[in-house]
């Protein structure tokens, strides 16, 4: 029995090790991979403070860098925050896009760029909105009744369905020429404008919400039990949920304030992980930072290399996501009868 | 025990590598600055922005306000407007023309009237920075911004250009282009559109002289560049207005601001019920028939009237900013002044031989004004 327990802890460890090997991997291939070709060799000198001709160096600090980066926080935190819904709602199907935050933060946004607001005004838009919406998903699932994983998803789909309205109506509101395509070009998701202002403004945010998340694994384990088991526990239920959920919130709003509306991350990846390692949160968190990331660098690096237009990122993430999705589910299924 | 320890080095763990993942993702942020100083410094772009050298840059304010520093002497650019690209071709810049908007290169004239423009990449308002710079441009001149962040994050300076105006009336705003692209490209440039301008204004005042017989008739305009159907239009800040109005005629649809494909409904339609209708752009023939199938539409009055008019396509609509502009403008006022003596096919072959050098045949004008290529085939957008 223990012998199984440290079996899976070197598996874990060691897969933790491979994402991590992987991650820095994909970091330095990024730098040389695009539209415009840059020579690996470019790319070492580079991070050796040697000269290279200066276009090269402006797409690596001006374009790529920033994406990149703002891609690895993107990809961690909708897949922290996916596996916290998840953990906290104790419902697998839970996620930013499926509980309606995504469309909520994303009217937000719409709303700051209907009225011209600045990026950061812009993302506190986007979180109030967000957390408005979570509220308004609970509220109507505690209105449906029994807090089963279909009150809530129900509800959340009827909320989304409200907010996906609003945004419509931003939408019909918008100047054809200049703010309606903003809009429509932002809500597929983008790293094109990614800026190392955007991710100096998000990361710490973001990296505190990590903090936070991470070494509430054990909460969050507790609190998947439910509320009484949460009290017998000496939890406090109520203050840990509302902290959860609001990191979980502030970390997709962050992300949909400067990418755009992803979809497809927090669902999926959390989803593998407990697939493979279990429901122990203190591995489902960190696996699926990692993997988040490992996904969302991926899928930066196809949306600006296949075509010479950014393809959004909502679709390749839709098209790799659902697939793996499935595979999820069936895999549970069939883990599940085994093990009856 | 043993668990409760590893419990505790799991978290110390996840603490360890918490930090070098935000260690990795600041590291990189902060080696940035240094390389940005590095790999840019010493070259001729990070001279002209540290130690501006008054004669190498020019500062043009564009169409949305932005003060934009373009560099003197540009070569490559690409125009993602069809509006600016038939007017940098009548000014002599074609040349410096890498890639315009993709539904420019549909148009089977522009090829005819500048062979070099079947050398343009077509290029959509999303097309990614490294694209451009791949593709060596060093200005780019758009018609929509959404991407133009990503432009300026890439240090390619972008002018936007619009085929209405933000402030209301499109007025003035028909030279703004032009202007901007004397600005841009020097001397030559700045007589080249001083002239073109000359034309516009002496169109306009040609025009104008007729409207002492009295003209009040509203006029609906499809835009047909794109297939969006019969509901795409324009509002009452574009530049189709502008020319109805100096032809003392008004949009129909004048009350909208720049309008989105659903936004007259049916019912919007009746009420509006138009006293003439223009239908533009390379999809035109395709929206005829459309118009024509419909109940709704075929029953309105200035279509049982016979009271729809087609706007020739040559560079491009013509209805749009281009070298054509004065031949749209003495078009439309002949269709609603019928004592106006006026001979399009001599217009148009004047014009298209004064900006593009470029002698149209009586059949290509034929051709033209149907929506027609060269061969008399259809003109078919693939967008």
């Amino acid at each position: 029995m223990q012998n199984d327990y440290y079996k899976g802890l070197r598996s874990y460890y060691l897969t933790v090790a491979i994402c991590l090997v992987v991650i820095a991997a994909l970091f330095l291939i990024s730098l040389f991979t695009g539209r415009y070709m840059i020579e690996p060799e470019e790319v070492i000198a580079f991070i050796e403070n040697k000269e290279i001709p200066e276009l090269s160096g402006r797409i690596i600090t001006k374009l790529r860098i920033p994406r990149t980066i703002i891609a690895l926080f993107t990809g961690a935190s909708l897949a922290v925050s996916g596996a916290i819904y998840q953990g906290v709602f104790n419902n697998r199907m839970a996620s930013p896009d499926l509980l309606g935050v995504s469309s909520g933060a994303s009217l937000g946004a719409c709303i700051g760029i209907l009225m011209d607001l600045s990026f950061e005004k812009i993302v506190i838009a986007s979180f109030a909105a967000g957390n408005l919406t979570v509220c308004i998903t609970v509220m109507i699932a505690k209105l449906i009744g029994k807090q089963t994983e279909f009150s809530l998803i129900l509800s959340g789909i009827a909320t989304g369905g409200l907010m996906s309205s609003c945004i419509g109506l931003t939408k019909y509101l918008a100047d054809d020429e200049r703010k309606l395509s903003e809009i429509t070009y932002w809500l597929l998701g983008s790293f094109s404008s990614s800026t190392m202002k955007e991710a100096a403004f998000i990361s710490p945010v973001l990296t505190i919400c990590f903090m936070i998340c991470l070494l509430s694994v054990n909460t969050i384990d507790i609190i998947s039990l439910g509320k009484k088991e949460a009290k017998v526990s000496g939890v406090n239920y109520n203050m840990s949920v509302l902290i959860l959920i609001s990191c979980a919130t502030l970390m997709t709003a962050s992300c949909v304030s400067v990418s755009g509306v992803i979809g497809w991350v927090g669902l999926t990846v959390p989803n593998l992980v407990r697939l493979v390692f279990g429901n122990m949160h203190r591995k489902v968190l960190m696996l699926s930072m990692l993997l988040g990331i490992v996904f969302m660098m991926l899928t930066d690096m196809l949306a600006r290399t296949l075509s010479p237009d950014e393809i959004p990122l909502s679709v390749i993430t839709g098209i790799i996501g659902t697939p793996l999705f499935l595979f999820s589910v069936i895999g549970r299924r069939k883990r599940d009868k085994v093990l009856q | 025990m043993n668990r409760s320890i590893v419990i505790k080095n799991t978290k110390k763990l996840i603490i360890i590598i918490l930090s070098f993942v935000i260690l990795t993702g600041c590291s990189s942020g902060t080696a940035s600055d240094p390389a940005i100083n590095k790999s840019v410094s010493g070259t001729a772009a990070d001279k002209n922005v540290t130690e501006p050298d008054k004669n190498g840059i020019v500062t043009v304010t564009d169409m949305e306000g932005n003060d934009v520093e373009v560099p003197v002497n540009v070569e490559k650019v690409a125009c993602i407007s069809q509006s600016a690209t038939d007017l940098m071709i009548a000014f002599g810049l074609g040349d410096k023309i890498v890639g315009t908007y993709r539904s420019f290169t549909y148009n089977p004239w522009a090829g005819v009237i500048y062979p070099k423009a079947l050398e343009y990449k077509a290029y959509s308002y999303s097309v990614s920075a490294e694209e451009l710079l791949k593709d060596g441009v060093e200005l780019v001149i758009i018609q929509d911004t959404e991407n133009a962040e990503a432009f300026r994050n890439a240090g390619i300076p972008v002018i936007a250009v619009h085929q209405y105006s933000p402030e209301g009336v499109f007025d003035e705003e028909i030279y703004e282009t032009a202007h901007i692209l004397g600005e841009i490209f020097g001397e030559e440039t700045k007589r080249e559109a001083a002239e073109w301008e000359r034309d516009v204004k002496d169109a306009i005042n040609e025009v104008s002289s007729l409207k002492k017989s009295t003209c009040d008739e509203t006029v609906y305009y499809i835009n047909g560049e794109k297939q969006k159907g019969l509901f795409y239009s324009d509002g009452g800040n574009s530049m189709i207005s502008s020319i109805l109005s100096t032809a003392g005629l008004s949009l129909a649809t004048e009350k909208y601001e720049v309008l989105n494909v659903h936004d007259v409904s049916d019912e919007e339609m009746i009420k509006l019920n138009p006293d003439a209708m223009l239908i533009g752009g390379a999809y035109q023939n395709y929206l005829m028939q459309e118009l024509y199938d419909s109940e709704l539409w075929s029953n309105l009055d200035c279509v049982k009237n016979d009271r729809v008019y087609r706007i020739p396509v040559a560079m491009t609509g013509i209805e749009n900013v281009s070298a054509e502009t004065p031949v749209m403008i003495r078009y439309t006022a002949s269709l609603f002044y019928p004592d106006y003596d006026y001979d399009l096919d001599k217009d148009l072959k004047e014009n298209i031989k004064k900006y593009f050098d470029y002698d149209l045949s009586s059949e290509d004008v034929y051709n033209m004004k149907n929506a027609f290529s060269k061969d008399g085939e259809v003109m078919v957008n693939a967008e």
